[in-house]
């Protein structure tokens, strides 16, 4: 019974950090779109700042996903999650915050493509390893709220 | 003390003082302009004209000339002197500048009084004084009269050195009192040469203000660019004149972190057929600009600011070309002499226009004009990733050196400190086993029994001291610790190194492990 408590304190967090994550990367995603085909002039940082500025950024950004993963996974173990379904979920969150990162330090005309790229295949990753935490259904609606709020965020900035 | 202050802000002030007036009025008062000055137009003008310099400036010189110029304190002054026989605008011209004036407003009816005479080669010197360089700046205002009397001509010359701005205020000040006032329009005689012809873009992807595509540092840079010339003449035309290439170096200047490979620059055709005053040329022409590979400047500056300043920047390239204008091919355009040129002197005096003013241009020009046009291009280039690796590599690779230092630092003192320690090992029977202290670690025949940390005595998993009973032991030089290892008993024998002799043991080098 302690054990199933513990499950319970912990999802709601992981539930937050996976919403958190997931419409920045779609707020990213949108600007991103907006740039290559609304000509918008929407930067995160000057468009003409240093290649090393940018990688600084990026690794400060990979450290700063790496220590909040590891993290969420001390706290999902402590929650008496499964290690391995914590591993991946804290992994799925991880690369959510590097997605964040990456496309907050390289933004640009052509960032739309990889942007997408790995956004799908981070939404696989978490109806496949994150939802086993969260709950498919949680998974599910946390989702379909953010593509929608990123289809309606386009609409109004464009 | 107060004297001398005076006499201090006096010496000072001095100089300021005797300067002189930089801007002159010099007013024809030869014979030949008697109608005008009966007529008040003399007046009329000269007030137009000091109205306007002394918008600029308060102290305006005045002078009065003929044969020879005389300085007066005004125009009213002018109107008393008697009239002269003829009129050297050289001469004038010399007096004033003698004087220290740097601009120089002359009103004249440009002719000799009597052009049969000896002075009749008067006004040729004057055009060659002008063609000098003793003189930066002509504009040359024509101003008809009403049918009876040759019109007049003002002159505005900025002397060389002088106070170019001052002197562009003052014709902006006289043609905005002239307009609607008097029939006239400006001429700009002189440079003939600078910033009279310019670049209209036709098609290109770089311009004087952006680059439209984006260069990458190590790729060939080829451009073709069509061009038209613009001229910023306001009444002069210029006919077949051929076109030069400048040849520069191939640099985008000081400021920039890249240079082109090299700076191949053509253009066809090489001709101008016909430039209209303010017009384009009806020919486009093709530039075509080759400047190699775009390399990176491989100092430590440039090769920083690639990597943590900037990642592009928009360098410029200065594109010049000469337009070869040979003396007969500038020409007054059409409308511009139907208005303001007499062919004859009769002809300027039945009609009000101005004497022989179609022969200007050829006067004001040398045998061949070289008209240089210039225009910067920019070329946006982005700047390789490869500065950004090599300064982040070598700070991984500073990191590592500080932190291996750090690591190899704290491992020798640590070793130093174990080194402090020698051991000897027996039996509780005296017999002598192999032992010594390696890394801190304290060995019996090639068995770790425990460890030497600092002073201390810290027994091994599996080994426990006997005596004297404790956890760990402060060691001391002699110290006896007997420990059991391995369900045997070992009395170990402490020294400090250096304070006796080395503990005699049986084996100096370890003996083989014991099967």
């Amino acid at each position: 019974m302690p054990a199933q408590q513990g499950v319970k304190d912990v999802r709601p967090l992981v539930v937050t950090v996976f919403t958190i994550f997931c419409l920045t990367n779609i707020f990213l995603l949108v600007i991103s779109l907006l740039i290559a085909f609304k000509n918008s002039k929407l930067q995160a940082i000057p468009e003409d700042i240093g290649l090393g500025v940018r990688v600084v950024i990026f690794l400060i950004g990979a450290g700063l996903s790496w220590a909040l993963g590891r993290w969420l996974y001390m706290r999902m173990v402590e929650g008496n999650i499964k290690v391995p379904e914590a591993a991946t979920a804290a992994l799925v969150l991880l690369f959510y915050l590097l997605l964040t990162f990456a496309g907050l330090t390289f933004l640009g005309g052509f960032s739309w493509i990889w942007q997408s790229v790995f956004l799908l295949v981070l939404m696989l990753m978490t109806l496949l390893g994150l939802s086993r935490v969260i709950g498919t259904k949680a998974a599910i609606v946390v989702l379909v709220i953010c593509v929608v709020l990123g289809i309606v965020l386009f609409f109004l900035l464009a | 003390m107060d004297l001398l202050k005076r006499c201090l802000a006096l010496a000072l002030l001095a100089p300021a003082a005797w300067a002189g007036p930089k801007s002159a009025l010099l007013i024809d008062r030869s014979g030949s302009m008697k109608p005008y000055y009966q007529d008040h137009v003399v007046r009329q003008l000269s007030d137009t004209i000091l109205a306007a310099l002394r918008g600029q400036s308060e102290d305006i010189a005045v002078y009065a000339f003929s044969a020879s110029a005389q300085r007066v304190k005004g125009i009213e002054n002018v109107e008393q002197l008697p009239f002269g026989d003829s009129t050297m605008l050289d001469k004038a011209l010399d007096r004033a500048v003698k004087d220290g004036v740097q601009i120089v407003w002359m009103i004249t009816d440009n002719i000799q009084d009597d052009p049969g005479s000896a002075d009749t080669g008067d006004t040729e010197q004057f055009y060659k004084k002008l063609r000098s360089d003793v003189i930066e700046k002509v504009t040359i205002f024509p101003l008809r009269q009403p049918a009876g009397r040759p019109g007049l001509v003002i002159y505005a010359l900025l002397k060389k050195d002088g106070d170019s701005d001052l002197y562009e205020r003052e014709l902006a000040g006289f043609h905005s009192r002239a307009e609607g006032i008097l029939r006239t329009g400006a001429l700009r005689m002189k440079p003939l040469d600078r910033d009279t012809v310019g670049i209209s873009w036709v098609r290109a992807n770089i311009n004087p203000r952006t680059s439209l595509i984006t260069y990458d540092t190590g790729k060939p840079v080829k451009e073709i660019i069509e061009v038209k010339f613009k001229s910023k003449f306001d009444h002069i035309e210029i006919t077949n004149a051929s076109i030069d290439v400048v040849k520069r170096e191939a640099s985008f200047g000081k400021g920039s972190l890249i240079y082109p490979e090299k700076s191949d620059i053509d253009i066809s055709p090489r001709t101008v057929e016909r430039l209209g005053p303010g017009d384009e040329t009806e020919q486009v022409y093709k530039i075509d600009v080759d400047l190699g590979k775009l390399k990176l400047r491989n100092d430590p500056a440039s090769l920083w600011k690639a990597a943590w300043v900037k990642s592009s920047e928009d360098a410029t390239l200065e594109l010049s070309f000469v337009i070869q204008v040979p003396q007969k091919n500038f020409r007054l355009r059409p409308r511009f002499l139907q208005e303001f040129n007499g062919v004859t002197l009769q002809d300027a005096k039945n009609t009000g226009t101005v004497y022989a003013i179609d022969r200007l241009p050829s006067l004001m020009s040398g045998a061949v004009t070289a008209v240089q046009v210039t225009t910067p291009v920019v070329f946006r280039v982005r700047y390789p990733s490869y500065p950004t690796f090599l300064w982040l590599a070598m700070f991984g690779l500073i990191g590592l050196t500080i932190i291996g230092l750090f690591l190899g630092i704290k491992r020798a003192a640590a070793m130093a400190l174990h080194r402090r320690w020698d051991v000897a090992a027996e039996t509780q029977a005296g017999v002598s086993l192999g032992s010594a202290v390696e890394n801190g670690n304290v060995l019996v025949q090639r068995e770790i029994v425990g460890r030497v940390e600092g002073d201390t005595f810290v027994p091994a998993t599996g080994t426990q001291i006997v005596q004297p009973p404790a956890a760990e032991i402060h060691l001391s030089d002699g110290q006896k610790v007997t420990v059991e290892a391995r369900r045997r008993l070992v009395v170990l024998t402490f020294k400090k190194k250096g304070t006796a002799a080395k503990a005699a043991t049986a084996a100096a080098a370890l003996p083989p492990r014991r099967r």
